[in-house]
């Protein structure tokens, strides 16, 4: 870690590889393939039925995607610039 | 898969009040927007934050917040699954009480209508006096003696329809729950 301090400002400068972030990205990512498995398997068997089921599904589904992408563009362009 | 009889139908099932679920849904929304006073903080304090290239913070804090708040999604519904699968079940035959402690500790206790003995309310402090919820106490003549369902709606009401059931099975053990 470098730190510059300026008149105005104070800099703290991390070092960051990409390859941390895409680390740390397989990483949610497994976790949330796990537990998305768990909960499949709770809704399906222990009687999560009708509406709820479908509502509980997509929802989990569509955010969770959501952020995973956003996680994907957000590492792509810290490797842009 | 919970299976019942052939003649056995389900009247009601109880759940936990919404107030448990949302107050730990509340709680879990805003630990959610807690991180986005960060960049805030850093220009108050004229604090400038780096990871390689003077415009590398943003895309690092997106980075960041979307794990967080990922977590705290799964958190989320972790919440919501232990509140949907804790439930008890009230058929024309008997009381189910299906107790989920987190994801992989699951009870499930079985109360024959014939072998109950009592139903008890219980409604504790200001909240619960006034959102209405609390507990509901059976007896019963088995070996675990008491069976509780914590922070139910309305609990009297609850206990009045189960002992309405109770009233039913005992005039005929093989009611038509259709009426109720």
């Amino acid at each position: 870690m470098e730190i510059t301090e300026s008149i105005s400002e104070k800099i703290i400068n991390i070092p960051l590889a990409s390859e941390i972030l895409w680390l740390m990205f397989a990483g949610i990512v497994s976790f949330f393939l796990v537990m998305t498995f768990i909960f499949h398997h709770h809704w399906k068997y222990y009687g999560i039925k009708g509406n709820s089921k479908v509502f509980a599904r997509a929802l989990f589904w569509i955010i969770s995607v959501f952020l995973i992408l956003l996680m994907v563009l957000a590492i792509l362009f810290f490797e842009t610039i | 898969m919970i299976e019942f009889r052939e003649n056995e139908h389900i009247i009601f099932e109880i759940r936990k009040h919404w107030f448990i679920i949302a107050t730990e849904l509340t709680i879990l929304t805003f630990l959610a927007f807690i991180p986005l006073i960060i960049p805030q903080i850093l220009e108050a304090t004229n604090l400038v934050i780096t990871f390689g290239n003077s415009e590398s913070f943003w895309p690092v804090f997106i980075f960041m917040y979307s794990f967080y708040v990922l977590i705290l999604w799964i958190i989320g519904f972790v919440f919501w699954t232990n509140y949907y699968l804790d439930v008890w079940i009230v058929t024309n035959q008997k009381i189910l009480d299906i107790e989920q402690v987190g994801l992989f500790s699951r009870e499930v206790s079985i109360l024959h209508l014939e072998r109950i003995q009592d139903i008890t309310t219980e409604v504790n402090g200001i909240v619960k006096t006034l959102v209405k919820f609390g507990d509901l106490h059976v007896q019963t003549a088995g070996q675990q003696r008491e069976f509780i369902i914590h922070d139910v709606p309305n609990p009297d009401v609850i206990a009045k329809r189960v002992n309405e059931v109770l009233m039913k099975h005992k005039n005929n053990p093989e009611f038509d729950s259709r009426n109720l």
